[in-house]
C-alpha cells in the first residue's frame, strides 16, 4: 500500500531525476557542439581569398593578366570575368594564347566560339576559351572566380574561394 | 530512514550540478557567439547606410576580417572592427567605425603591404577592444594613441605614431609628417652625439652603441637613481635631463635639453628598434658594392675636379676625355677633349650652338633630349668645362713639345 506522501516523494523523485538527466543530456550535448566547433578556426593565418585588383576602368579591353595574384582580368565592354591562371596540373601559370581566327569548338555538349585559348608551358596543357582541358595531363578545368564590387570605393574584388560558372559577368 | 535522506539530498546535489553544468555550456556557447566585434560590425551598417546605397551596405563583409601581410609576417584584424577605414565620408564618426584621418598616406602605405600594427602598435591577432590594443599583460606593443601619450605628458597626440614611423624611416634625415622625429634627428646633428654613440651604424665609441637601444627591455636599465613610473621611455626622459644623476660617473654631459627636445629624443630613442624588415620597407637603406681599394680610389679620383661632371652624368659611357684622365669602357663617341673644335669640322657649329641644338648629329640629339637631359645651367657648364679643358690640354701639350 502506498500512503499520499509516498505518493508525492516519488513523483518528486521521478521529476528530480527527469531534470537531473535532461540537464546532463543538453550539457554534454553543449559541451559536444563546443568541441566539434572548435574544430572550424574562425580565420586562419593565410593570404587574404578575397582581394581587391584595382579600378574597373583601369583594366583594358580584353585580357589582362595579374602576375601577382596568378589571375586574369577579362574585360569585355562593361562585363568583367575572372579565370585562374594557375594550371590544374602543376600550378604553373597558363600563358594567354590568342587564335589567329576565331574558332567553333564543341565544349561538353555545347558550342563554344573562342578567339584565344590558356596553353600551359610546363607540360603542354591546353586549355579552351571557357578553362576547359583538352590536351595535355590538366586533369581539371581552369578555375572561374567570383567577382565583386568593393562597396567603399568601388574597386573590383576578387574572390577565389567562390568558383562560378564560365558564363558568370559583372556588369559595371 | 537515514539511508534514504542521504541519498534524497545526493539526488539534489547531483541536480543541481546538472542544470549548473548546463547553465555554463550555454554560457559559454552564448559568449562564443557574441563576441563584441559583431556588435560593432551590426552598428556599422547603420552608419555606412548613411553614406551609401542599400546595395553596397548589404555587400559589407560579416565575421572576421584580416590584413595579412607576408613580408612582414604580421596578420591584423583591426579591420573586424575598424571597418569604416577605407570608406570616405565618415571622418566625423567615433571609433571604431571612422574613416582613416590620413588616407594620403595609404598611397605610399598600401594597407595590404603593411597592414596597420606597424605603423598604430597594439596585438594585431586579437579582436577584442582591450587585447587588441594590447593593454594586456605581456603585450609589449601597445597601441600608440592618446592615452598612451596622456600617460607620458605628451601634449601631441600622433607624436608617439612617429617612433613607429621611424622604426623604418630611420635612415632618412628628414621625412615629411614626423615633426617630432625630426626635431629629434637635428638635435642629434646639433649635438653630436655620433661623437660619442654608434648610430645607425656609425660614431664614436665612448659611449654605449644605439642602434638598436629601443630594443633595451625596461628590466635592463639601471634604476638605482631613478624616481617614478619606470618605462624605458621616463628612463631616457631623465637620463637626457640629468645623466650624472641617472647614471652616477657617466662621461655624458649635460644638454640643457627642454621638455620637448627630451620628449622627441626619447621617442627617436625607443624607435631604434630592431625589427626584422625586408630592405625594401627601409628608405634610404643602400647596400653597395664591396670594392678593391684601387677600384675604391680610382672611383674617388674621378668624382673629383672637373672630370666629376661627365661620371655623374654618365657621359663617359661612350666617351674618353683624356684631359681629365677618364677612360670610357666603350669609346663609342669621340674624345671630348677636343669637342671645341670637332663640332666646327663635324657640324659647322661652335661648341656653345651644338650642346643647345644637336640635331646635327642624330645619337646626340637623341642623347640630349631622352637619355642625358641639362638644365641650361648645366649647359653653360658643360661648355665652360669643356673649353677650359681644351685650352689646357693644347696647352700642357705645348709645353711638353
Amino acid at each position: 500500500m502506498q500512503t499520499g506522501s509516498e505518493g508525492a516523494a516519488n513523483g518528486r523523485r521521478s521529476f528530480l531525476g527527469k531534470i537531473t538527466l535532461g540537464a546532463f543530456a543538453a550539457a554534454f550535448l553543449g559541451q559536444g557542439w563546443t568541441y566539434l566547433r572548435a574544430l572550424v578556426p574562425n580565420i586562419k593565418y593565410e593570404p587574404p581569398k578575397k582581394f581587391k585588383v584595382g579600378s574597373p576602368v583601369e583594366f583594358a579591353e580584353g585580357i589582362n593578366f595579374i602576375e601577382s595574384k596568378g589571375l586574369f582580368i577579362i574585360r569585355e565592354g562593361s562585363q568583367y570575368s575572372s579565370i585562374s591562371a594557375k594550371c590544374t596540373h602543376l600550378g604553373c601559370t597558363v600563358k594567354y594564347a590568342p587564335l589567329q581566327h576565331a574558332q567553333t569548338v564543341k565544349v561538353g555538349g555545347r558550342e563554344i566560339t573562342e578567339k584565344y585559348e590558356f596553353h600551359c608551358p610546363c607540360h603542354g596543357s591546353k586549355f579552351r576559351q571557357n578553362g576547359m582541358p583538352y590536351s595535355g595531363p590538366a586533369p581539371s578545368s581552369l578555375p572561374w572566380h567570383k567577382l565583386e564590387i568593393a562597396p567603399e570605393d568601388g574597386q573590383l574584388v576578387v574572390d577565389i574561394s567562390t568558383s562560378v560558372d564560365s558564363d558568370f559577368r559583372i556588369t559595371i | 530512514m537515514k539511508k534514504d535522506k542521504i541519498i534524497k539530498t545526493d539526488k539534489i546535489i547531483f541536480a543541481v550540478a546538472g542544470l549548473l553544468f548546463a547553465a555554463i555550456t550555454f554560457a559559454t556557447i552564448v559568449k562564443d557567439n557574441v563576441p563584441e566585434w559583431k556588435y560593432y560590425q551590426s552598428e556599422f551598417k547603420y552608419i555606412a547606410a548613411e553614406v551609401a546605397a542599400e546595395e553596397a551596405v548589404s555587400k559589407i563583409p560579416s565575421g572576421i576580417q584580416q590584413i595579412w601581410v607576408e613580408d612582414l609576417d604580421r596578420v591584423d584584424r583591426c579591420v573586424t572592427c575598424h571597418q569604416g577605414i577605407f570608406w570616405p565620408g565618415l571622418e566625423n564618426k567615433e571609433q571604431p567605425y571612422a574613416t582613416h584621418p590620413q588616407m594620403s598616406l595609404f598611397n605610399d602605405h598600401p594597407p595590404e603591404k603593411y597592414g596597420c600594427t606597424i605603423c598604430h602598435g597594439g596585438q594585431g591577432y586579437a579582436v577584442d577592444y582591450i587585447s587588441a590594443h594590447g593593454f594586456v599583460k605581456f603585450w609589449e606593443e601597445p597601441l600608440l594613441a592618446g592615452a598612451v601619450a596622456s600617460d607620458y605628458n605628451i601634449s601631441e597626440k600622433a607624436a608617439l605614431l612617429e617612433t613607429n614611423c621611424n622604426v623604418c624611416h630611420r635612415y632618412e634625415r628628414e621625412t615629411k609628417g614626423m615633426p617630432f622625429i625630426n626635431h629629434a634627428k637635428d638635435l642629434i646633428q646639433e649635438k653630436a652625439c655620433w661623437g660619442c654613440h654608434v648610430i645607425n651604424g656609425e660614431g664614436g665609441t665612448i659611449g654605449p652603441e644605439l642602434n638598436h637601444i629601443g630594443e633595451k627591455h625596461p628590466e635592463n636599465f639601471d634604476w638605482t637613481n631613478f624616481s617614478g613610473f619606470r618605462s624605458a621611455f621616463n628612463w631616457h626622459l631623465q637620463h637626457f635631463d640629468e645623466p650624472a644623476q641617472i647614471v652616477p660617473g657617466t662621461v655624458m654631459p649635460k644638454m640643457g635639453l627642454q621638455t620637448r627636445d627630451r620628449q622627441a629624443l626619447a621617442l627617436l630613442m625607443m624607435s631604434w628598434k630592431d625589427e626584422n624588415l625586408p630592405t625594401k620597407y627601409i628608405p634610404g637603406f643602400r647596400q653597395k658594392e664591396q670594392l678593391r681599394p684601387e677600384e675604391s680610389s680610382k672611383r674617388q679620383e674621378l668624382l673629383a675636379g672637373d672630370g666629376a661632371f661627365f661620371i655623374e652624368k654618365g657621359c663617359f659611357v661612350c666617351h674618353s676625355i683624356k684631359a681629365f684622365g677618364i677612360k670610357s669602357p666603350t669609346e663609342k663617341g669621340p674624345d671630348l677633349t677636343f669637342a671645341l673644335d670637332d663640332t666646327r669640322v663635324r657640324f659647322r657649329q661652335t661648341l656653345q650652338e651644338f650642346v643647345f641644338d644637336p640635331t646635327q648629329s642624330g645619337t646626340m640629339s637623341i642623347i640630349f633630349s631622352t637619355k642625358i637631359i641639362l638644365t641650361d645651367e648645366e649647359k653653360w657648364e658643360l661648355i665652360n668645362i669643356l673649353t677650359k679643358a681644351n685650352h689646357e690640354y693644347k696647352k700642357n701639350q705645348n709645353n711638353n713639345q
